[in-house]
Formats: structure tokens, C-alpha cells, sequence
């Protein structure tokens, strides 16, 4: 480990460390999927909120994580859910505290590992063009 | 006969290495075989590979078909590397592709494997995309008519109504139409029904079922080709014992992985604070299978560049025990 240089350290802690959060998160969102469209998709996941393509779109493996992503938004950001999609959503929506946590870690974690891998990209690139130049 | 049932049997293509013999290749794959046995798949090689005519000559960088047994890989001490299996028509051709190459062309083809599989993971994501986002669409087509013979709309509407989804249908699937229809056009196949007892829009039904099996199809596809990526990458460091050659071989292929996931979780992240969704024909398909693809291929030029010019004192192959993983 002697004499790495620390552009090296920097470079690969982003990409070990993006590549291990991502699997985290692909992990804790299949898990969290599981719990939510039990408990939410009888109320949300229908018209208006979703159109019929979506409804469609969304039903399928594995895009239909997705809807479950919308779901943590409208726990976590309740105003920003209601203003973009859930529109004139009348019942209350309410989760257990372990519950919102988790979907709090998950959200962290997706937030967190697209900003890995922009990083990846961004500081790997200039690197790469440094040592190419 | 050891070889005497081909389905018990796999066909891999084989390169020869620096010190090997066919006899201690046939042991790799086959273990310790009697002496009868041994002579058998000895026989068995030379009557697929004819330009051996040796069985003393052989040559590193020569590649020749061999049969090994479908679990080859439960044998205890034998190699855990994956390989790539050719069933026959793919093995008839690729035998007798690799049988006029030269040594030269043979490691161009372990070279351009890679890109290969690539492009395979891009159109197989392609064509999951299209047919997975579109089928709604088919769906609407159906529905058109139910509401037309509910007197909800009227015949100028409904006429109007599918001309228009047919359009857009054809637009979205563009080239991947020929996989769903081959020649013929939606508006061929998608027609309604006039046969007594059948459901008037029993063609719609059957066009959705075949888009989600395609799609699935295409889904699995992709996912084996990124495992058979990985497998390339295994069996090229258990074949060489440069252990920065295996460095660099498992930062690309992490790079690639690191790059591909980047570009998924940030089109996630986006999607999840824009909300955006909408049917994607088949230009987005390309431009989203190409991106992962591209951002892949990019992620794992930059990191083996990286590895390379800063971080080649890192031994990540002792480190993370890969060299226990992918071994001969």
C-alpha cells in the first residue's frame, strides 16, 4: 500500500465505496418494496395519481421499484409528493417511525451513491485526461 | 463409451497455454480418468479438430473445441473458471471460424469478446425497454374498440382514435417491430377479429403476450451476457499469472460495473425527483442501452488508467481474494 499516490486513494475509495452503497440500496429498496406496495398500492397506486400507461409501466419487474422510490417521496416530502404527483391526496398518510427511517436511509443512499458515481465520472475523467494530455 | 451422449457433454473452445499438454488438459476438464477413458476424449478431439495432427504438437495461443463433462465444475481440485459455452450450430461455426485464424486473429477474437457482449447487453436492453414501455399502448388499442361497441364514442372517433395509437405504436417500435411481427405492420396484425366465437380483440391480447415474453426474454438475455462478461474477465485472470496483468483486469471490469451502476442509480434519482415517466420508443431504448453501455465501457477505461498511472501499488486481486475465485 506503500507509495500510492493519493488521486489513486481518492479514485478508488469513490468507486469501491459507490459500488458497495449501490448494492446496499439495491438490496434495502427490493426490501422496502416488498413492505410498500403491500401497505400503499390498494390507495395510491391508481388513477389519477398514475395514468394508465404508468399503471401499466410500473406493475412490471423491475421498473416497478420505481413506484416504491414515489412512495418514500410522498412519506419523507409530503408537500413535494402532493405538488408533482399525488394531487389532491385526501388520506392521511401515516407510517411507523422504524419504517420512515429506513425509507429515509434508502433515499440517503440512492442521493448518495448518484452522487458517487457523478464523482466517478467527473473527477475519474479528469484524470484520465490529465494523463492523456 | 465416455463420450458417447453429447447431452451429458458441453463444447468449450479451449486456448492453448505456455507448458500444456492435451493429456493434462483432458485431466483439468475430465480429472483422474482411467487410461481407456483418457485415449477416448483424446480420440474424440482429434476427430473435431483435424488440424491436429499431432497429438504431441500443440501450440499456446491455438484454440480447439473440447468436450467437457456438464459438471465439470462439482469435481474436487478442478478449475472453478466459468466458461463460455457454444451450443452446436454456434460451435459448427465457431470452430470452423477459429480453425482458419491464425494465432493472431485468435487473440483478436479473446480481445473483441468483450465489446461483443457489450453490444449484445445494449440490444437486449433495447428491445426489453421498447416492448416493456410500449404494450400499454396495444392495450389502448383494445380498449378503443370496447368503448366503441359501448357506444361511448362514435365510429369517426374510434377510427381516428386507432389510426392515431397505430401510428404512434409503429413510430415507438421502429426496427423492433420486425422481432414482434417480422415484415408486417401493427396495423396488419392488429386487427380486429371477425370470426365467430373468437374475441374481436383476441390479436391485441396475443400482441401484449408476446411484447412481455419477448421483453422478459430480452431482460434475462441482458443479464446473462453481463454474467458472461464477467466470466470473460475470471478466465482471462486465471489464465494469466502476471499479477498486475490480473489487476488491471479486475479494475476495468470493476470500473465497467461501477460505471454501468452509476449511470442506473443516477437515472433512478432523477426519475425519482422529476417524476417523469413516459411509453419510450425505440430511439430512448437505444439512447438508454447505449448509455449504460457507453458508461460502462467509459468507467472502465478511466479506472484502468487510473489503476495504472496512480494506483498500481494496490494489489486488489490479494486483497479482495479474487485470485482464490478465479483460479485454474
Amino acid at each position: 500500500m506503500q507509495e500510492v499516490a493519493i488521486e489513486g486513494v481518492i479514485f478508488f475509495w469513490i468507486m469501491l465505496t459507490g459500488l458497495g452503497l449501490s448494492f446496499v440500496f439495491g438490496v434495502l429498496l427490493i426490501i422496502l418494496h416488498n413492505i410498500l406496495y403491500r401497505k400503499f398500492d390498494r390507495i395510491l397506486f391508481i388513477r389519477p395519481y398514475f395514468t394508465q400507461t404508468e399503471l401499466a409501466l410500473y406493475a412490471a419487474w423491475p421498473i416497478g421499484l420505481l413506484r416504491s422510490i414515489m412512495y418514500m417521496t410522498l412519506i419523507l416530502f409530503p408537500d413535494h409528493a402532493r405538488k408533482k404527483r399525488f394531487k389532491e391526496l385526501s388520506l392521511p398518510i401515516s407510517v411507523s417511525r422504524p419504517l420512515k427511517i429506513a425509507c429515509a436511509f434508502c433515499m440517503l443512499l440512492l442521493f448518495l451513491t448518484a452522487l458517487l458515481g457523478v464523482a466517478f465520472f467527473l473527477y475519474g475523467g479528469a484524470l484520465y485526461v490529465i494523463n492523456n494530455a | 463409451m465416455l463420450l458417447g451422449k453429447d447431452t451429458n457433454y458441453d463444447t468449450i473452445f479451449y486456448q492453448v497455454k505456455s507448458g500444456d499438454t492435451l493429456s493434462a488438459i483432458i485431466k483439468q476438464y475430465h480429472g483422474n480418468v482411467s487410461l481407456q477413458q483418457q485415449k477416448s476424449v483424446l480420440d474424440k478431439i482429434l476427430a473435431d479438430n483435424p488440424e491436429i495432427k499431432n497429438p504431441n504438437i500443440i501450440f499456446p495461443g491455438q484454440t480447439f473445441a473440447l468436450d467437457v463433462p456438464q459438471n465439470y465444475c462439482a469435481f474436487p481440485g478442478l478449475p472453478k473458471t466459468p466458461v463460455i459455452l457454444a451450443d452446436e450450430q454456434e460451435a459448427k461455426v465457431l470452430k470452423q471460424t477459429l480453425q482458419k485464424a491464425t494465432p493472431q486473429e485468435n487473440n483478436l477474437f479473446s480481445a473483441i469478446a468483450p465489446v461483443m457482449l457489450g453490444t449484445g447487453v445494449m440490444s437486449m436492453t433495447m428491445i426489453d425497454q421498447t416492448f416493456k414501455t410500449n404494450t400499454p399502448l396495444v392495450a389502448e388499442i383494445a380498449e378503443n374498440y370496447n368503448d366503441y361497441k359501448a357506444n361511448n364514442i362514435t365510429k369517426g372517433q374510434y377510427n381516428y382514435r386507432r389510426k392515431t395509437l397505430l401510428n404512434r405504436l409503429k413510430t415507438k417500435l421502429g426496427p423492433t417491430n420486425i422481432l414482434l411481427n417480422g415484415t408486417n405492420s401493427p396495423n396488419e396484425v392488429l386487427r380486429i377479429s371477425r370470426k365467430k366465437g373468437s374475441v374481436p380483440t383476441q390479436a391485441m391480447t396475443q400482441q401484449i403476450n408476446r411484447m412481455s415474453r419477448l421483453s422478459k426474454l430480452a431482460f434475462r438475455g441482458g443479464i446473462v451476457l453481463s454474467v458472461a462478461g464477467l466470466g470473460v474477465a475470471c478466465n482471462q485472470m486465471a489464465n494469466t499469472d502476471d499479477n498486475q496483468l490480473k489487476n488491471e483486469i479486475l479494475i476495468e471490469s470493476l470500473g465497467g460495473i461501477a460505471g454501468g451502476a452509476a449511470y442506473s442509480i443516477t437515472a433512478t434519482a432523477t426519475i425519482a425527483v422529476f417524476f417523469v415517466a413516459t411509453p419510450i420508443g425505440w430511439v430512448a431504448a437505444l439512447a438508454i442501452g447505449a448509455g449504460s453501455v457507453i458508461a460502462g465501457f467509459t468507467g472502465s477505461v478511466i479506472a484502468k488508467n487510473v489503476y495504472n498511472v496512480y494506483g498500481n501499488k494496490i494489489d486488489f486481486v490479494s486483497l479482495a481474494g479474487v485470485s482464490q475465485l478465479c483460479k485454474k
